[in-house]
């Protein structure tokens, strides 16, 4: 073999196997906002539960050349594509999240106070506000759904409902709904502030009675029946949820409960974040669209706090024992970050004002809300 | 108890300390740099994406193009149907094509959407595909055939419109008269002449090509179902709510029912149980359940090491213990503004409600920081990780 053989041969294995000549510049862009997301999530320690797993996937997959998210010859799917396909596409993953937070989730402040449902209804007009102001920028209906739910804060519910209705804006949709869940503290308190008096924040809330087993035990076979009946859609995000949480409070099968909580939980989060971010390829990613999905996003969050706030505000014109505006904006699910930012602006005001528990029940009711509005969504494209 | 009281006083929340103000302005500033740090590699990577030509063609997926129907087409008898996904729906619809007078139904085909765009026309408005019918056999030539499209998609606002590229003005309204039919289908009659304007051949020649598609008011709909679906969600957890405080006064009154069922005795001796608690020395209660005072554990745990040793496995039990003690009797005492109140209904028998004879106390980081522990530990019980 001549020297000019071998240069060639090494010229070829450089430009066919390596990924150096292939890189873009839109692929070094991409590492940097997933390098941006690692280091939310691992400095910032801002929802690294899913960021991490999600940076990570945006870094590894926009390498040139790396057999992860497409089909091979013979059309098997590659390493993460496997996760994707089964896990988000098959619409798994987002269910069986759910099942584990029904499990982890105590609905007690809900059943001691039902009235706070309505907060979680209140809490969805970002969503529907969104929705109207996506179109207007040229979004398609389904595009304009799956933007609208990410302020009903719920990660699972938003990757649910996108993956079904527009699973090219996935990648986008998600980042954009963990993203600003992390940032609640910042973006509810000022919105928060604006929209109460002193005198409100300083509204002391009655303690909650105090709720059976029983009770308990009751609630998911009651909300499944009156929330199926009306919104059959929501059925696998809803029914593996009430599930979840039946398991819970059956206290019979405590292995199952456990599972659902912990061990089934985490390894579904890391195959749905290395998935979701896995999506972000820049050919993919690098749009106008992401850029205006970040921007509604935010305005659907503010939104959905004055919502929240505003139905509070509503409800207490009818209300003989008036409620605490501030338990309005934990209406967002974003559970349980949204209750304590109410608690802490409550402490604000008042050093002896206890919201906690009183913005449980709205941040569980925006749970059920933001299935609702996802349920919604679906039936309303069926 | 000074070892725990300094670690209370330690965990004070420094949030309580800063202003309004400051906070605020932090926040603004935070969000702010948020922004620039998304928005900045963002509008690069989409100017870079603009002026790259591989890049455009490369450009994210359009959901026009994804939702884009694919019309399937199967013929039975002198009828033509079909199926495909609309625009913003999931599930697929049929469409029947027939001719009822004036001709025969040869084919019916898709059509691009592309083909037939033009500024004035809004492809959000065209939810189905556009089709291409044709009709042979007319006769005479350059007589009416009636087209008859029939599927339960259609609403009472549905039109059909004409695409007819050799007119100065390609598109117009076909004027179809939309009549309600069995269940919830709808049927579209539309009359076609042969070398008319909807005529795409334009000549009279025994032959009709037909292009058009059934348009509805995309904002009438976006606006329609914007509203119903919010109220909608009022509508299902209003429900719910009224579910949950029916089975609450269900279950309030169960609870109630079972306390009465218990013995009288059993409850009164509870009651003054608790009065007489309030009133006692805490060593004494202590002592009563079983809990163990420190004076205790130190005829348990003679010497040092022992003790040392002891303190360092039970002092987060401690520190919870004295939490919740400082919490709970502050609590008594701030919503005890009355004199002592111990109210008993003869039916049930139960002790409604006990407080204290002590003046309402001040607030301070004792209390705080009591009700703080408590409430973390609640909260472990919610802590999901935002997942």
């Amino acid at each position: 073999m001549s020297w000019s053989q071998v240069l060639e041969l090494i010229q070829n294995i450089l430009i066919s196997q390596t990924g150096f000549p292939h890189i873009t510049v839109g692929q070094i862009i991409m590492m940097l906002i997933g390098l941006l997301f690692l280091y939310m999530a691992i400095a910032k320690e801002y929802e690294p539960l899913l960021l991490l797993p999600i940076g990570f996937g945006i870094f590894l997959v926009n390498f040139p050349l790396t057999p992860l998210m497409g089909f091979t010859e013979h059309g098997t799917p590659e390493l993460i594509r496997v996760f994707y396909k089964y896990g988000v596409e098959w619409e798994v993953i987002p269910c069986v999240i759910f099942l584990g937070l029904g499990a982890m989730t105590d609905f007690g402040p809900l059943i001691a106070n039902p009235k706070t449902l309505i907060i979680g209804a209140g809490a969805q007009l970002g969503v529907f506000i969104t929705y109207l102001g996506v179109l207007f920028f040229g979004f398609t209906l389904k595009e304009a759904a799956s933007v609208a739910i990410i302020g009903g804060a719920d990660g699972p519910t938003t990757i649910y409902l996108t993956a079904k209705l527009a699973p090219h804006l996935l990648g986008a949709n998600a980042l954009a709904a963990y993203s600003y869940m992390a940032m609640v503290p910042l973006i509810q308190p000022p919105i928060m502030r604006l929209m109460t008096t002193v005198e409100q924040r300083k509204i002391k809330m009655r303690q909650l009675r105090y709720v059976s087993p029983r009770e308990k035990l009751i609630f998911p076979l009651i909300a499944s029946m009156l929330i199926l009946l009306l919104i059959p859609s929501v059925a696998p995000l809803l029914g593996m949820f009430l599930f979840g949480n039946l398991m819970r409070e059956s206290g019979v099968v405590k292995r199952l409960s456990d599972t659902a909580q912990n061990s089934l939980m985490n390894i579904v989060t890391i195959f749905l974040g290395l998935s979701v971010g896995a999506t972000m390829k820049a050919e993919v990613f690098l749009d106008w669209k992401p850029l205006l999905i970040f921007a509604f996003g935010l305005l659907d969050f503010i939104v959905c706090t004055f919502g929240g706030i505003l139905t509070v505000h509503i409800m207490n014109m009818f209300l003989k024992e008036k409620m605490n505006p501030l338990i309005g904006s934990a209406g967002v699910s974003a559970v349980p970050m949204a209750a304590r930012v109410s608690h802490s602006e409550g402490l604000k005001a008042d050093p002896d004002n206890w919201l906690l528990m009183h913005a449980m029940g709205p941040n569980l009711a925006g749970v059920i809300g933001s299935a609702a509005a996802a349920g919604m969504f679906i039936a309303m494209f069926q | 108890m000074t070892k725990t009281y300094n670690y209370l006083n330690n965990k004070i929340w420094k949030s309580n300390n800063r202003t309004i103000w400051n906070s605020s302005i932090a926040s603004g500033l935070i969000i702010c740099l948020y922004a620039i740090l998304f928005l900045f590699p963002m509008a690069l990577s989409t100017a870079y994406a603009s002026s790259n030509d591989k890049q455009n063609k490369n450009a994210m997926v359009s959901g026009q193009e994804l939702e884009k129907p694919k019309p399937v087409f199967t013929r039975n008898g002198g009828e033509i149907s079909a199926k495909f996904i609309p625009r913003a729906k999931s599930t697929s619809v049929i469409l029947n094509f027939k001719v009822t007078k004036g001709g025969k139904l040869l084919d019916v085909k898709g059509m691009d959407f592309e083909k037939a765009a033009r500024p004035e026309v809004d492809i959000k408005n065209y939810k189905s595909a556009l089709f291409v019918v044709e009709i042979g056999d007319v006769s005479p030539a350059g007589s009416d055939a009636t087209v008859n499209i029939s599927s339960d998609f259609f609403a009472s606002g549905t039109e059909y419109r004409v695409f007819n590229e050799k007119l100065p003005q390609p598109w117009f309204n076909s004027e179809c008269h939309n009549v309600a039919s069995k269940g919830r289908v709808r049927e579209l009659m539309i009359t076609v002449k042969d070398g008319g304007p909807f005529d795409s051949d334009g000549q009279a020649n025994g032959s009709i090509t037909f292009v058009g598609g059934p348009r509805d008011s995309f904002w009438g709909y976006a606006l329609g179902t914007l509203f119903i679906r919010f109220f909608g969600i009022f509508l299902v957890l209003s429900v719910l709510m009224i579910g949950m405080m029916l089975s609450g006064m269900f279950f309030s009154r169960i609870e109630a029912k079972k306390a009465e069922k218990k013995s009288d005795d059993d409850l009164k001796s509870t009651s003054s149980d608790v009065v007489d608690s309030i009133f006692s020395d805490p060593e004494t209660i202590a002592e009563e359940n079983g809990v163990e005072t420190q004076h205790h554990s130190e005829e348990i745990a003679p010497n040092a090491e022992t003790e040392a040793k002891f303190f360092d496995e039970a002092v987060d039990d401690y520190e919870i213990a004295a939490a919740i003690a400082t919490a709970l009797h502050l609590h008594f005492q701030t919503s005890a503004p009355t004199p002592i109140v111990i109210e008993k209904t003869e039916s049930t028998a139960t002790l409604q409600r006990v407080v204290c004879p002590v003046a309402q106390a001040q607030t301070n980081t004792w209390s705080n920081d009591g009700r703080s522990q408590i409430m973390r530990e609640r909260q472990q019980t919610y802590n999901r990780g935002n997942r």
